[in-house]
């Protein structure tokens, strides 16, 4: 007898079509957000509060109510509805630049605050959905539409290091950082966005993780050389890993 | 060839009732990435002649010795959930 072993997962709308440019890696992030409900059987409980970059329509994918942020305002709004709804499983999703850059502010007092919430940030080096410019998360060296002879420290300083700087703060309860460029690691992806739901499932603070993903179209890259640039150019920077779990004490 | 293509084709649709292990693709959603080709380690998906929207060629999956193991790593690496579904026999 023959078994299903993919189909698409549940918690996507039917007739869903990703927007995003063909080999990006943002489609491979939100299927793994799709599976990983599905799996803790919470869609129907689930309010995502969506941000402002390539994965802006997230809603049109996921079938789950949703509520517009501005521009780096996601984690300010998740509180807002954590807070009046504290029932509900509330996550976030958002670029680098919405959650590091224009959203610091937001995103590190929600994960000082501890608040009850999961966020998913994808680092992908640049501001995708602008053409390309520097980020937060912006390599030195990488040439971009607004650093065109490479990020360079006297000018423009050093990149953020996300999920490092998540962990220090005392609200979270879990941090880390993964990548999308093998298969492998893809199922360690999906096995910390699971933890960092379930944090918030148990009550135990913030949930985050740093998801480093490719930009094919703003890198200039075929998809597959783009995912050898993960492995050799920002996995020695933004090395994977878990760098907060409160769960590890407690079980 | 063009004649062994066919028995191919033949093979995989009738491939549920003998339990074989196989996949499916939404040439819809398909957007020519190329990135399941290299994933697959029995080289089973390729490039078609059928374009999608943009005139993109997109892949085809073709399996006339019944080798598709049901792994799912072409399914796992698809950005855009094209393969929409595996089975394993
Ligand atoms: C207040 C405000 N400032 C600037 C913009 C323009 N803007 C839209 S998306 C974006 C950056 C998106 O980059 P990122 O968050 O890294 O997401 P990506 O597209 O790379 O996934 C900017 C600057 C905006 N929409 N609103
Ligand atoms: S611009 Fe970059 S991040 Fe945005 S959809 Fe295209 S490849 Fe993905
Ligand atoms: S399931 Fe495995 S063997 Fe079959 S087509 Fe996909 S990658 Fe190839
Ligand atoms: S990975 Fe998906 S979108 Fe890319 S070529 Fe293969 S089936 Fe098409
Ligand atoms: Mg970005």
């Amino acid at each position: 007898m023959e078994t299903q072993v993919f189909k698409i997962p549940e918690s996507f709308k039917k007739d869903f079509r990703y927007t995003f440019c063909p080999g990006c890696d943002h489609g491979v992030a939100i299927r793994l957000v799709g599976e990983v409900m599905d799996e803790l059987g919470i869609r129907e409980n689930t309010i995502a509060a969506t941000s402002i970059g390539c994965s802006v329509t997230l809603y049109d994918f996921l079938d789950v109510d949703a509520i517009e942020a501005p521009h780096g305002r996601a984690l300010a709004v998740a509180t807002g509805v954590k807070r009046a709804n504290p029932d509900k499983f509330v996550f976030t999703y958002s670029g680098d630049g919405d959650f590091a850059s224009i959203g610091l502010a937001e995103s590190l007092h929600a994960a000082l605050r501890g608040e009850s919430l999961s966020a998913i940030c994808i680092n992908n080096t640049t501001y995708g959905m602008t053409g390309g410019q520097l980020g937060p998360t912006t390599l030195l060296g990488q040439v971009t539409t607004t650093s065109p002879t490479g990020r360079n420290v006297e000018y423009y300083g050093y990149p953020i290091k996300i999920a490092e700087h998540v962990a220090l703060c005392d609200g979270t309860a879990f941090s880390a950082r993964v990548s999308l460029d093998t298969i492998v690691n893809i199922r360690k992806a999906k096995q910390a966005i699971k933890k960092a739901f379930e944090v918030q499932l148990h009550g135990l603070g913030f949930g985050f993780v740093e998801i480093l993903s490719t930009c094919p179209t703003n890198w200039h890259m075929s998809p597959e050389q783009a995912h050898e640039r993960v492995r050799n150019e920002m996995m020695p920077v933004f090395v994977p890993g878990i760098y907060k779990d409160v769960t590890e004490k407690l079980f | 060839m063009g004649n062994f293509k066919k028995i191919g084709d033949t093979i995989e649709n009738v491939s549920s009732e003998v339990d074989m292990s196989r996949i499916v693709i939404d040439s819809e959603k398909c957007k020519a990435c190329y990135l399941c080709i290299k994933e697959c380690p029995k080289h089973l998906i390729k490039i078609s002649d059928k374009t999608n929207k943009l005139g993109d060629k997109i892949v085809e999956f073709n399996d006339s010795q019944n080798a598709c193991l049901g792994c799912a790593l072409c399914a796992t690496r698809c950005p855009d959930m094209a393969i929409t579904e595996v089975y394993k026999g």
